[in-house]
């Protein structure tokens, strides 16, 4: 893809990693739109910051695993991790317990940040 | 919205999240593609991913006295000729099989109702890219 | 920009949380059980009315009717629009987000 056809994409993603197969399903679309060489940002809210958590054990319960997709994303050229900030606090987590380095940003600036996108997709 | 509002002709993208006996998502989805296409506007393609695959399923028998989304989607898609995309992977995850893959597990019935065709999440993207908007229906 | 909601809530939390991350001049479009919110006299209908100065609210006429909430019932300054009311919002917002 070229030029014009780039869309900016944002990926909301609201939902826990292991409750449903949700996050599994929204991951391979996240990573399909990468791959068209769009411009892929993901937005974590709510139990949403849970997919990053540090130290995961999906196969005590025989799921895949999520998280390390995540790590993945710089060879997909997947720039931004965007958290919102008062979603971890009230989940009691802080950027020490998260597998990777993210940007926060408070839930006044949302709205705004989603508006700069082309193409929102939610999950 | 007053008559004087005449918008310009868009393509519109459509993504459904959701099965018909889930929310009332698939409901939504639906009304609003009829309407854009009385307006004017184009549906580039509707795209069926994670518990949206239930839309396309053949035989979905609902009593007489209950719509069938199944039969409302087949219908829509023979008048307007729209693209109505299953996720492969969603799709094969939950059973919904077309002719070929049916035949190749040695599956007798293609579960795949009229009008829908099955494909990668590709198909997806592209319609996000082409047109010029994304509506997603969830749960 | 538009965002469109499809459940409701009435606890103030949600509500207020919702509402905090509708950017200034957005468009909140409520489909199917999210048009429970515009129920006059519903906590959920109270912080929206606080909110119009910075946020426009529309609401979709079938899905009301459906659910047995009367024009009467909407609380104030609310647009209710039929599908194509909904297909021109979407029109005239090119970014669009679906809150689950």
């Amino acid at each position: 893809m070229t030029g014009p056809t780039k869309k900016k994409f944002l990926f909301v993603m609201q939902e826990a990693p292991h409750g449903s197969c949700y996050a599994q399903e929204a991951l391979d679309l996240l990573l399909t739109t990468a791959a068209f060489g769009q411009e892929v940002s993901v937005l974590l809210l709510d139990d949403g910051v849970f997919l990053i958590k540090k130290g995961q054990q999906p196969d005590r319960i025989d799921s895949k695993e999520i998280a390390p997709v995540f790590l993945s994303f710089e060879i997909y050229d997947v720039r931004r991790v965007i958290v919102e900030q008062e979603s971890l606090h009230e989940r009691g987590l802080d950027q020490k317990d998260l597998l990777l380095p993210v940007e926060t940003i408070p839930r006044c600036r949302i709205g705004a940040l989603i508006a700069c996108h082309d193409r929102v997709v939610n999950s | 919205m007053d008559s004087t509002h005449t918008p310009p002709t868009m393509k519109f993208a459509i993504q459904i999240n959701s099965g018909p006996y889930q929310s009332e998502s698939s409901e939504s989805a639906y009304q609003f593609v009829r309407a854009a296409l009385r307006k004017g506007h184009e549906v580039y393609r509707v795209f069926f991913y994670y518990d949206g695959i239930d839309n396309a399923f053949r035989y979905a028998s609902p009593p007489d006295d209950e719509k069938s989304m199944v039969q409302r989607w087949s219908q829509l898609a023979r008048r307007h000729d729209i693209d109505l995309v299953v996720c492969i992977s969603a799709a094969q995850r939950r059973g919904l099989l077309c002719i070929e893959e049916a035949r190749r597990v040695g599956k007798v019935d293609p579960d795949l109702a009229d009008g829908f065709r099955i494909s990668g999440l590709g198909q997806l993207v592209e319609a996000a890219i082409e047109a010029d908007r994304l509506l997603v229906f969830s749960a | 920009m538009l965002h469109i909601m499809n459940h409701a809530a009435f606890d103030s939390a949600p509500v207020d949380r919702l509402l905090s991350r509708i950017g200034e001049g957005h468009t909140l479009m409520l489909i199917e059980n999210g048009v429970y919110m515009v129920k006059r006299g519903s906590v959920a209908a109270e912080r929206l009315e606080r909110s119009l100065s910075d946020l426009t609210v529309c609401v979709l006429a079938p899905d009301l009717a459906a659910r047995g909430i009367t024009a009467a019932e909407v609380m104030a300054r609310v647009t209710v629009v039929d599908f194509g009311g909904f297909v021109d919002l979407a029109v005239d917002n090119a970014v669009i987000h679906s809150w689950i």
